[in-house]
């Protein structure tokens, strides 16, 4: 470890291993994140269950794979020994409590697929996602946009680990459950992709475009193409910052744009502060709209959130329901910013995020 | 992540508020337990008896403080003085009130007999005016007046509270003067905080750039009249040369737990900026949702060092009113369970922070090399070890591991602390004092809210 730099939440920088011997030790590390594995490389010494693929771990049994009823959904994912935990850009956390007895990320997905009355049929091509790429491997996004919920999800892999989640890959390995129509070559240095899903999609089992996401050098963000049968076009930028530290540069963004008349609009409206606390803060700039991210937000933050852009109550009732259980979770959220005609401002669109 | 200044913090760990009930013959318009005051219960008694025997075995908190509601009002009041006299254990025991009984001089005479001798007074207004209409009880300020004159009369400590709205921003300096005649050890402060009305409908946030001037023309009033300030929830930039006189601990409160989840949280735009980022809480969220984050109203302190985010909150001692700065003392029954090891390893134990859900030792062996060994409520959560009593880590480790022999030295002495706390740790410490004093019973039953919420699954058609 460098000079000055800190362990801040037990990492075994001194190497005091997890299973020292005369120590009661913990089932578990104290941090994955200190423990130097990369996103689709994280060992739980602990695992005994399932099948691994190299590092990465299957866990049969407790997937919600195969509904214990044709039929029916479960909603309630319980948490499993290999779980892992990830923001939406697929960097590990730690999980804020002891993640044993409570549930999943992927409930949230569920019980969203529920409350609009998604046909259980059609969760299969996320059955299907979470079976190719892995547990805990791709981040879902919950979006709200003009009173409609869909679903968005996304596959990282900048290292090339994993060659069932290339793009390529995906489309190839996901035949039969959903029709990936665009073709991306795996040539392109992109670090994610990502595809949306509403009911109509999911009910045609087809999908009409892919992004793809390319880094930026030298700072934590990137660009992103819209990738359909016909072409590609530029879509949206993405600026990751630390939200304290990093403060000046996302307010200058934020106040410079050309979606949001700032003569109009307080900084306190884009910018909230009962976010604010949180990992990482995103801004992004897209075609008709400016976006703000807020990413390891807990599940106080998530609930805030939620009400206070009009969510379904069920979304709300749910989580509220079940908050206890979700404690141990951190998530991510994003809003879209524009200035409507009459000079008000306008979210068109919202999001929120977990792991599938 | 996940600031600590979401709750009572600062916290001064040294201080016991206990909450006896909520009843209140005032109706203060900014009340923060206004609805509570409806359902919140205090301690139970047998509860708080237990409470004060643990302290009389482990000297943890050097003031016990009886609150509400108004405490006055309380049948037991008498009760809860005695058996915190009888244990000894306490240096001070106060009361925050509203002052309206001590107008009847033989009661002041028995509180005061009975072993108060700190009471905090509320006064919100300067004149019987303002102060009526605020409490919403016509004659509350003349026997609040009446109250003052008795307890100054008796002898005791006297401090004042005012809290900051629309309602007495004009007229702060005013109320300097009216409460100069006590004699108080300091007069306190605190903006208000909305707890329920969020959105302000009632118009009781004061914008700064009128309350900040009114503040500190107030703040000097009483500088010249040699009375201490403390100062919550205002900005410390704002506060010009009076900066020193914000201080936004608050002491360890037994309080039901909902109570801390509509407790306004605290942002700054500038806090990592701001040499005073770690104890200036900056605005609170309903103030930044109304009036905006005041980003060229409020200008940071110059850092002297780089910000780092704060691993926990801050340590602070017991309030010492009239005295300036408190200073923790070293819980020497906490101490005790590493007395030796610093010294084994030819490192200094720099700190013992003891807090709600954590107690810190700060070990600091030298060349700027600092590790804390951390204890916190024994669980199955993850943890390098545990103790009879708790799951035991290492954090928020300082040093160039590059220097040789640097790692083995902090490697021994961690895992030294860790073996002695395992070895002394005799069971049964608990880290958050307040544990049980507030459970299921703790708020009177309300009338359900009907659910509406219905989540459909898939096989519905």
């Amino acid at each position: 470890m460098a000079a000055g730099s800190c362990g801040r939440s037990g990492a075994d920088d001194l190497g005091l291993g997890w299973s020292r011997p005369a120590v009661d030790a913990a089932p578990f590390p104290q941090r994955l994140v200190d423990l130097g594995v990369g996103a689709r490389g994280v060992l739980d010494p602990t695992c005994s269950r399932g099948r691994c693929r190299g590092l990465l771990q299957e866990v049969p049994g407790d997937s919600p794979d195969a509904p214990a009823e044709a039929g029916t959904r479960a909603l309630r994912i319980p948490t499993g020994p290999c779980d892992r935990f990830f923001d939406y850009c697929l960097q590990p956390y730690a999980p804020r409590c002891d993640p044993r007895g409570k549930l999943r990320g992927e409930s949230l997905l569920w019980s969203s697929l529920a409350v609009m009355g998604v046909p259980v049929a059609d969760d299969r091509p996320f059955h299907a996602v979470q079976r190719v790429a892995g547990r805990d491997m791709t981040v879902f996004g919950v979006k709200q946009q003009g009173g409609a919920l869909s679903w968005e999800l996304y596959f990282y892999d900048p290292d090339r680990e994993d060659p069932r989640v290339t793009a390529a890959s995906l489309r190839r390995e996901l035949a039969g459950e959903l029709e990936i129509v665009p073709e991306v070559a795996d040539t392109i240095g992109y670090f994610m992709v990502s595809f949306e899903l509403d009911a109509a999609a999911l009910a045609c089992r087809r999908v009409e475009e892919v992004d793809v996401y390319l880094p930026l050098h030298g700072h934590q963000g990137g660009f992103s193409y819209k990738f359909t049968a016909s072409g590609r076009e530029l879509r949206n930028t993405y600026r990751f910052h630390d939200p304290r530290a990093e403060i000046e540069a996302i307010v200058h963004q934020l106040e410079r744009s050309v979606c949001v008349d700032m003569s109009r609009t307080d900084l306190a409206e884009l910018l909230l502060p009962e976010l604010l606390d949180c990992a990482k803060i995103c801004v992004a700039r897209k075609r008709f709209a400016d976006g703000i991210y807020y990413s390891g937000i807990t599940v106080g933050q998530l609930l805030w959130f939620l009400r206070r852009f009009d969510y379904p109550e069920a979304i709300v009732g749910f989580i509220t329901d079940n908050r206890d259980d979700l404690e141990h979770l951190r998530f991510d959220v994003g809003i879209d910013h524009r200035t409507g005609a009459d000079g008000r401002l306008e979210v068109p669109k919202t999001s929120y995020y977990s792991t599938l | 992540m996940e600031s600590y200044k979401g709750r009572f913090e600062p916290t001064r760990f040294e201080d016991l508020t206990v909450t006896v009930d909520f009843h209140c013959h005032s109706a203060c318009r900014f009340c923060i337990v206004q609805e509570g005051m409806n359902y919140y219960k205090g301690v139970p008694f047998e509860l708080y008896e237990a409470a004060v025997a643990d302290n009389r075995r482990a000297k943890r908190y050097r003031r016990v403080t009886f609150t509400g509601g108004e405490v006055t009002l309380e049948k037991r009041l008498f009760d809860y003085i005695d058996i915190a006299r009888d244990s000894q254990s306490f240096e001070h025991i106060r009361i925050q009130t509203n002052g309206r009984l001590f107008a009847d001089r033989a009661f002041a005479r028995r509180v005061v007999d009975a072993g108060v001798d700190e009471f905090f007074v509320s006064l919100h207004g300067h004149d019987a005016a303002t102060q009526d209409y605020i409490s919403q009880r016509p004659g509350s300020f003349d026997e609040a007046i009446r109250g003052l004159e008795n307890l100054r009369e008796l002898g005791v400590c006297i401090l004042t509270n005012t809290v900051l709205t629309t309602l007495n921003e004009p007229t702060l300096a005013a109320i300097v003067d009216t409460v100069r005649p006590f004699a108080p050890a300091r007069m306190e402060w605190w903006n208000y905080l909305p707890m329920e009305d969020y959105a302000d409908e009632l118009g009781l946030l004061s914008p700064m750039s009128e309350l900040a001037p009114s503040l500190r023309e107030a703040l000097a009033r009483a500088r010249d009249y040699g009375i201490e300030s403390a100062v919550k929830y205002v900005p410390r930039c704002l506060l010009g040369e009076h900066g020193e006189s914000q201080d936004n601990t608050q002491p360890d409160v037994v309080i039901v737990e909902e109570f801390y989840d509509k407790y306004p949280k605290f942002a700054c735009i500038h806090e990592a900026a701001c040499e005073h980022g770690d104890t200036c809480l900056g605005l609170h969220h309903p103030y930044i949702t109304k009036f905006g984050w005041e980003e060229d109203v409020l200008v940071p302190f110059p850092r002297a060092t780089p910000w780092r985010e704060p691993e926990y909150g801050l340590w602070v001692g017991s309030d010492r009113p009239g005295e300036g700065t408190a200073i923790p003392t070293d819980q020497p029954r906490w101490a005790g369970l590493v007395v030796g090891v610093a010294e084994r390893h030819r490192a200094r134990l720099a700190n013992v922070m003891l807090q709600r859900r954590a107690c810190v030792y700060r070990f600091e062996l030298g060349e700027g090399a600092t590790v804390d060994v951390l204890l916190t409520a024994r669980s199955e959560a993850p943890a390098l070890a545990r103790s009879a009593s708790f799951n035991l880590q290492y954090r928020n480790l300082q040093a160039d591991l590059s220097a040789p022999g640097l790692r083995e030295r902090l490697s021994a002495l961690v895992e030294d602390a860790i073996q002695t706390v395992i070895a002394r740790d005799p069971g049964g410490m608990h880290l958050d004092a307040r544990k049980g004093l507030v459970g299921d019973d703790s708020v009177r039953r309300r009338p359900r809210r009907a659910k509406a919420l219905r989540v459909l699954d898939g096989s519905e058609p």
